[in-house]
Parts: C-alpha cells; sequence; structure tokens
C-alpha cells in the first residue's frame, strides 16, 4: 500500500514542478504581452486571464479531457496523440491554470514599482535591459516571490483534482485503495502526511531560492550609483 | 444549419436541470460562507487566548486545513462522519453529500478567512478597546459595535477573494455524489455523449456567478468608503 502511495506522491510532485515551470514560462510572455501596444493579443490575454480564473479548475480539466473527445476531427488530428493521456491533460490545464494566477501576481508586483523610480531610469537615458536587470525586476521580485510561493503550494493542493481524469497521483492512489480495502482511515491520513511533506519540501526549496536570489539581486540595487558611473559616467 | 437548431433543443431541454443544479450550488455555497465567517471569527479570536491549550490546537488545525488539498479535507469528512455516525447509532448511516459538502467548505473558508480576521483584529487600537470600558459597555456589546464593524470594513477584499475560491470549490460535492450543477451535468453527459458541449455550458454559468459576485463585493467596497 505504501510504495503505490509513494509512486503517486512523486507523480504529484513531478506534475507540479513540470506545470509551475511552464506556467511561469507561460506567465512572462503573457505580461509582456499585457504591458505592450499589441491591442488584438492583449484582448485575448484578458480573456484567457478571465475565463481560467472564473471556471473551477475540475471544469477545465473535464472540458480538457472528456470534452476534446467530442469531436471528431479532434479524434483524427496529431492533438489526441497527447490529449488522449490524462498526464498531459492535467498538465496542460495545470500550467494554463498556474500562469492564468501568475501573470496576475507579476502584472501586480509591476505596477507596485514606483512611477518616479522608472522616470528617473528614463532620465538617466538608461537602455531597457539595464532598467529592467538593475531597477524593474530585483523591484518587483522582492514583493512577487513571497507570493508565488503560496501559488506553488496551491498548484500542489490542486494536483490532488487530476485523479478524476484517471491519474494516479498521490489522491487517485489513495481512492484506489480506499475503493479496494473499504477502510479510508489509514490511507487517509498517510496522504495527508505525504501532502504536508511535500508542501514543506516546496516551501524550504522557495526559501532557499529567495534567499540566494535576494543575495544576488542586493548587490546591483546598492551597487547602482557605482554602475551608473561605469556605464554612463562619459556621457 | 439542421444540425445547429438540433443542438439549441437538446440544450434547451436540460435548463430546467440546470437551473435547479444552480440554486443547489449557490445554496451550498452561501450556508458554507455563513457557517464559515462564524468559525473564522471564533477562530480568529480564540488565537488571542492566554491559555497555549486552547490556542495551540486551533493554530495546528488552521494549518492543518490550510496545508492539505481539499478533496483529502471533503474525503475525510465524508467519511469520518459516516464511521463516527455508525459508531454512535450501532448502524450503517452514510452522511449526506449536502451535509458533508457543507461541512467541509465551512471549514476550510474558516480556516482562511481566520487568518484574515486576525490580522484585521491586529489593526484596532488597544485605546479603543479601552474607551469602551471606561463607556460601561459589557464584553458583547464592545465585539459587537466596537470591534466587529471595524474588521468588517479591514477584512472585506480578503473576503471576497475567498468567497469566489468557495463559489469554485462548491464543483468537489459532485465527488462524493451530491445534486449540485456538476453532478447533474455529469448525468447529461453521460445521457448525450456530448461533454464539450455541457461542460463549456457550465463553464459558462459559473462564470456568470463569479463575475457578479465580483461586481457585488465592488459595490458592497464602495458604498463602505462613503
Amino acid at each position: 500500500m505504501f510504495e503505490s502511495l509513494l509512486s503517486g506522491a512523486t507523480l504529484s510532485l513531478g506534475l507540479t514542478c513540470l506545470s509551475l515551470v511552464i506556467g511561469l514560462f507561460l506567465a512572462l510572455i503573457m505580461t509582456y504581452v499585457l504591458n505592450s501596444n499589441y491591442n488584438s493579443l492583449k484582448f485575448l490575454t484578458q480573456g484567457f486571464i478571465f475565463f481560467t480564473r472564473g471556471v473551477p479548475l475540475l471544469v477545465q480539466f473535464f472540458l480538457l479531457y472528456y470534452g476534446s473527445a467530442q469531436f471528431e476531427w479532434v479524434r483524427n488530428s496529431l492533438l489526441w496523440e497527447i490529449l488522449q493521456h490524462p498526464f498531459a491533460c492535467a498538465l496542460i490545464a495545470l500550467a494554463l491554470n498556474s500562469s492564468a494566477y501568475t501573470t496576475v501576481l507579476l502584472q501586480s508586483s509591476i505596477c507596485n514599482i514606483p512611477k518616479g523610480e522608472i522616470e528617473a531610469c528614463i532620465a538617466l537615458h538608461m537602455p531597457l535591459y539595464t532598467r529592467l536587470r538593475q531597477v524593474i525586476l530585483p523591484r518587483a521580485f522582492s514583493t512577487f516571490w513571497p507570493a508565488y510561493s503560496n501559488e506553488a503550494i496551491m498548484v500542489l493542493k490542486s494536483t490532488s483534482l487530476a485523479s478524476t481524469i484517471t491519474l494516479m497521483d498521490l489522491m487517485g492512489a489513495t481512492r484506489q485503495i480506499i475503493a479496494k480495502t473499504y477502510e479510508p482511515a489509514e490511507a487517509l491520513i498517510m496522504a495527508g502526511c505525504l501532502y504536508l511533506l511535500m508542501s514543506g519540501l516546496l516551501m524550504g526549496i522557495f526559501h532557499t531560492l529567495r534567499y540566494y536570489f535576494n543575495n544576488k539581486n542586493n548587490k546591483p540595487i546598492f551597487s547602482l550609483p557605482q554602475k551608473l558611473h561605469n556605464e554612463f559616467g562619459h556621457t | 444549419m439542421e444540425h445547429l437548431i438540433e443542438q439549441i433543443t437538446s440544450i434547451t431541454s436540460f435548463l430546467p436541470s440546470f437551473l435547479q443544479g444552480t440554486g443547489e450550488t449557490l445554496s451550498i455555497a452561501l450556508v458554507s460562507l455563513a457557517a464559515g465567517l462564524l468559525i473564522g471569527l471564533a477562530f480568529s479570536l480564540s488565537y488571542s487566548i492566554k491559555s497555549i491549550w486552547i490556542r495551540w490546537p486551533i493554530l495546528l488545525i488552521c494549518n492543518l486545513i490550510r496545508g492539505l488539498p481539499e478533496i483529502l479535507i471533503l474525503f475525510i469528512v465524508y467519511f469520518g462522519g459516516s464511521y463516527f455516525l455508525s459508531y454512535l447509532t450501532n448502524g450503517q448511516i452514510e452522511i449526506n453529500a449536502f451535509l458533508a459538502g457543507t461541512i467541509t467548505l465551512a471549514i476550510i473558508f474558516g480556516a482562511y478567512a481566520s487568518k484574515i480576521f486576525y490580522s484585521a483584529l491586529h489593526h484596532i487600537v488597544p485605546g479603543e478597546k479601552e474607551a469602551a470600558a471606561i463607556l460601561g459597555l459589557s464584553r458583547w456589546k464592545t465585539l459587537y459595535f466596537i470591534i466587529l464593524p471595524q474588521i468588517w470594513h479591514q477584512s472585506l477584499p480578503g473576503l471576497g477573494n475567498l468567497w469566489l475560491t468557495l463559489l469554485k470549490d462548491t464543483v468537489l460535492v459532485s465527488l462524493i455524489g451530491g445534486t449540485d450543477l456538476m453532478s447533474r451535468t455529469q448525468i447529461i453527459v453521460q445521457n448525450t455523449q456530448q461533454p464539450f458541449t455541457f461542460y463549456l455550458l457550465m463553464a459558462g454559468i459559473y462564470l456568470f456567478l463569479t463575475t457578479l459576485s465580483e461586481f457585488g463585493i465592488q459595490s458592497i467596497q464602495r458604498t463602505k468608503h462613503v
């Protein structure tokens, strides 16, 4: 019994990490689009975020896994190779969901930067890359990262919904054991402990990463005048 | 064209079922909102009790609930509740899906709301309590007239977000076999073999509900500020 729970837990953890990475990547693209001038793309992104945040994740899983089988052309196309696997469906739905939430977090942490700082950078003729690297990103990061670690825990918790589309993650394994043995107590308690362990592990990773990034990022912020002197001293 | 008309008539024939399911889902959400607010308030007030024998167990329970997935808590309440009731009555009793779902959602809402209430409680100046005591207000009157209105004002944005989460979590009740919107849609899908159409329709209903409540929350906040 314990082996099946453990293999389920590794699947859950893998699903979480993969969807977080893909979600963050997509969120960066979407944040770029939202802050750009492509109005149609902006509109599409806003619509996507509205849909993804307003509809329960379970419904999104069902739409993707069961819903895609309704159309003949999907079943005949190459897409079906991907969509017939529950793992791929769960990964797509989770990554899209997390990307929408992460975009909102990124957007709000960028909006929270005081306008005067950016104007000061522009007044100093700082190129866009330096502006991003030295001022905007470190500033946004400090408000973004704590919120993002919460988002990671949310993703870990919502991987348990993937058991409804026949994926054998930790929750799926637990449900199978309950259905086999009719003894829910042991399996549920063990699954609960494993989930708590996994969220503890994720929290630990995020804390160490934050410490690491802060040490790297603090230097540029504090040595900004020196850097400015080196880069723009002659102008 | 004929295909489209056929599709539309098939959808309209299921509309009563959808409406009933929406009513059921809304009633689950509203009942757990009311119970969850009370639980959250009780939890947040008990965080400041001095005795560690009350404070620590409640903190532990609260953090456990926030760390575990919602489905797991639902199953624990469902199976645990059935086991407990059967043990009490020496018979086979299965707890109602509506009841189990409402209890679970209320506990989860309460655990998250207690943190929001607690941080709002910290914003109240101690002088206000002292002033109320000097005016001769009793404990309950201080809580009701002085503390609660301020907490309510402070925690409204956080509670709005929690309500949206709660509304979306009501789909979980279908996993233990309720009669809410999701369960009804699953039955309709089994009958019609058109999963995409009907799940999309349900997604539309949820979008409508969440958008409506977002407008509601915004209007409540605006009236509070004036």
